[in-house]
């Protein structure tokens, strides 16, 4: 890898961290800063023998590796991970149904070096992957995308659905509420929703599902929840009773665009919502991956404005890999970078790219940050699968394949 | 930093603020440039000009309201005029910033409020509510050039939610967006702010402006701005010349 074929504007690379050779980054980046003034930046690890790792990042031109754990076995990953005060939240998702651990497992991390587990919450069942990705900001619930012991889908790729954790006492963690898609449960009322291409019924993950990614609640609107639901589109939660969730709105752009709702992102002084849909298939075959801008105003009706403009399709969608929206720095609380205007969002093959929103209706790429293609990768391209962003604006993105931690600059 | 002062004539700092609803405050500054900028005019409905001795900024200006676009309307009182000034006002805000929004409908509130501490005159030919006019005018969306425009360099600007003119200082507000401010806008902040002693800046928490029950935040601005009408010999209605206005004031604020 030669870094100096890096695409980039307004970004500088202060360092670029491995991770001891186990760089796949998963979608889960949180920042701790511990009582005495450490930084450590947890990561989630795309697939196994990993658990999670802690990378020192109080120099962030000189990061250390400092904790590295194993998952329990090889048939599963923690994809997502979260960090409150010094308690981390890290799910756990099983290859087969029915596997364990699938659930949520909770560690003092007070002592960064050495995580403690204190608790452990189980979603396994006969028709459960367990958590794909979770959302852990206030100290006391959990969000999680997860199948569950007694939710039957009628569609097998629907198994993800959201559920509220109490935490509170991690020794004993509770589901506290529910919510799926109407009609994607065996037993349901409403009909099961219609997808392009049901089949093959055997393949769990991928695409043509209308299944949970992302939940994120924010202690501006802890009675709001707003959901990334797959081929679902865009749900808004009121969830001011945690028992009973209810829609307030849902706004999907698929079919005919082709669909993965990942992040649904609200701004609250803006009245906006940013919605990424993730790229999942290599070559642009699921071209145009966007994201878009939703004028919130009127939040039970969504109207898109606008999206985050692509690089050319034609320069980057047969590079190699994936090319197209996947995760944003999502303003949640702690020491995190808060922007209402300036969004930044890892895009796969097109690096890590930062926009202006000041004008929504118009949103402009103001930097950049395009590495090329790591070592020992599967696929030839970068694959920029997660950022988080400091408070100080340092950027740490990080690779799906083997790429490990990115640490930038912006100079914006 | 290649900024250079903004000075003309006998050197005294002329400041321009662009504001309102404007996608690209660029293209305001360079149509300026290609008419030559703007003669003894200081105030048109996206460009405000400040030099020392300009005459403040007040509700009753010439020149930010266009009232050709009024409409055919029948304008039987002062509190309908002040009405239709206030949504004049409102659509030069965003849509997507709440916190202007917020702020400026308290201010207008406040000086709503305010005018009822001016005491009554004795004279027949005007009531207390005609000192509404009176307030000082808010350029929402405000954007100070900082650097001279020339073919070679991107025109700079400092951003601020708001500011008035007061004909003493350039009040130039913050509402304290939870936002991480970026460097590049905070360096043109400070440029600024050394750089034109007109300016003073005031910043509010967002907290205060988004309180529920809460009231215009005047305890972060001084009696000049608070008792506005001081210096103004009688209140005026909307859309004065500034010959006028001048006029009527005697610019003791100063």
């Amino acid at each position: 890898m030669n870094m100096s074929e890096t695409l980039s504007k307004n970004m500088k690379l202060l360092d670029h961290n491995t991770l001891g050779g186990f760089g796949g980054v998963g979608e889960g980046m949180a920042l701790q800063v511990t009582n005495k003034g450490k930084r450590v930046l947890w990561i989630a690890h795309e697939g196994p023998p990993k658990n999670f790792t802690g990378l020192d990042v109080t120099d962030p031109k000189n990061t250390k590796v400092i904790c590295q754990t194993d998952l329990k076995h090889q048939n599963m990953r923690s994809n997502s991970l979260e960090v409150t005060g010094d308690i981390l939240a890290v799910a756990y998702q099983v290859y087969e149904l029915g596997l364990e651990p699938a659930g949520i497992e909770l560690f003092d991390v007070s002592d960064p070096e050495n995580p403690k587990s204190i608790g452990f919450h189980s979603t396994a069942g006969p028709h459960s992957r367990g958590v794909h990705c979770l959302w852990f900001v206030d100290g006391e619930y959990v969000h999680i995308a997860s199948g569950a012991p007694d939710f039957t889908p009628r569609h097998p790729r629907d198994d993800q659905i959201y559920q509220i954790i109490d935490v509170r006492n991690p020794s004993k963690m509770e589901e506290v509420g529910r919510w799926w898609y109407p009609g994607t449960r065996e037993g349901d009322e409403e009909p099961l929703p219609e997808r392009i291409i049901p089949e093959p019924l055997d393949e769990l993950r991928g695409g043509d599902a209308f299944r949970l990614h992302n939940a994120n609640v924010y202690p501006e609107r802890p009675d709001r929840a707003y959901l990334g639901y797959i081929d679902g589109g865009a749900f808004i939660l009121d969830i001011s009773n945690k028992s009973k969730p209810e829609v307030v709105s849902h706004w999907s752009p698929h079919n005919p665009y082709p669909g993965f709702t990942h992040t649904v992102m609200p701004l609250f002084e803006r009245d906006l919502i940013l919605v990424s849909d993730e790229c999942i298939k290599d070559n642009a075959e699921d071209w145009p991956k966007l994201t878009w801008v939703l004028d919130a105003r009127n939040e039970k009706n969504l109207v898109p404005i606008s999206t985050l403009p692509l690089p050319p399709v034609e320069e980057f969608g047969h590079k190699g890999g994936r090319f197209g929206s996947h995760n944003l720095h999502e303003n949640r609380p702690g020491p995190s970078f808060h922007s209402e205007e300036i969004i930044i969002g890892a895009f796969f093959n097109a690096g890590i790219r930062v926009y202006n929103l000041k004008n929504p209706y118009q949103p402009e790429l103001i930097a950049y940050f395009v590495p090329p293609g790591p070592e020992n990768s599967r696929v030839p391209t970068i694959q920029m699968n997660e950022v988080y962003v400091d408070e100080n604006g340092i950027v740490y993105a990080g690779d799906r394949w083997a790429g490990g931690v990115y640490v930038m600059e912006m100079d914006i | 930093m290649g900024w250079r002062r903004l000075c003309y004539g006998d050197g005294y700092i002329t400041t321009f603020i662009v504001y309102g609803l404007i996608t690209n405050p660029e293209t305001v500054i360079k149509g300026l440039v290609a008419n030559s900028l703007m003669h003894n005019e200081h105030l048109t409905s996206n460009l405000a000009v400040v030099t020392d001795g300009t005459p403040s900024f007040r509700l009753n200006s010439h020149g930010w309201m266009d009232f050709k676009n009024v409409g055919p309307i029948n304008i039987t009182s002062t509190v309908t005029m002040f009405e239709i000034i206030r949504e004049k006002i409102r659509s030069k805000i965003s849509p997507f910033s709440k916190i202007v929004n917020e702020f400026i409908h308290d201010y207008l509130n406040y000086i709503e409020t305010q005018i009822t501490h001016i005491p009554n005159s004795k004279d027949e030919l005007f009531e207390q509510y005609d000192w509404i006019f009176s307030g000082w005018l808010p350029l929402t969306h405000a954007h100070i050039l900082i650097n001279v425009p020339n073919d070679n360099e991107p025109v700079e600007f400092a951003e601020f939610d708001l500011c008035y003119w007061t004909g003493r200082k350039i009040l130039c507000i913050n509402l304290g967006s939870s936002s991480s401010i970026i460097q590049s806008k905070k360096r043109k902040i400070d440029y600024l702010k050394k750089s034109n002693p007109l300016v003073e800046i005031i910043t509010i928490p967002k907290n205060i402006i988004l309180e529920k029950e809460k009231n215009f935040p005047s305890e972060f601005f001084d009696t000049d701005f608070k008792e506005f009408w001081n210096g103004l010999k009688i209140p005026l209605g909307p859309n004065q010349p500034p010959v006028l206005s001048q006029y009527f004031s005697d610019q003791s604020i100063k």
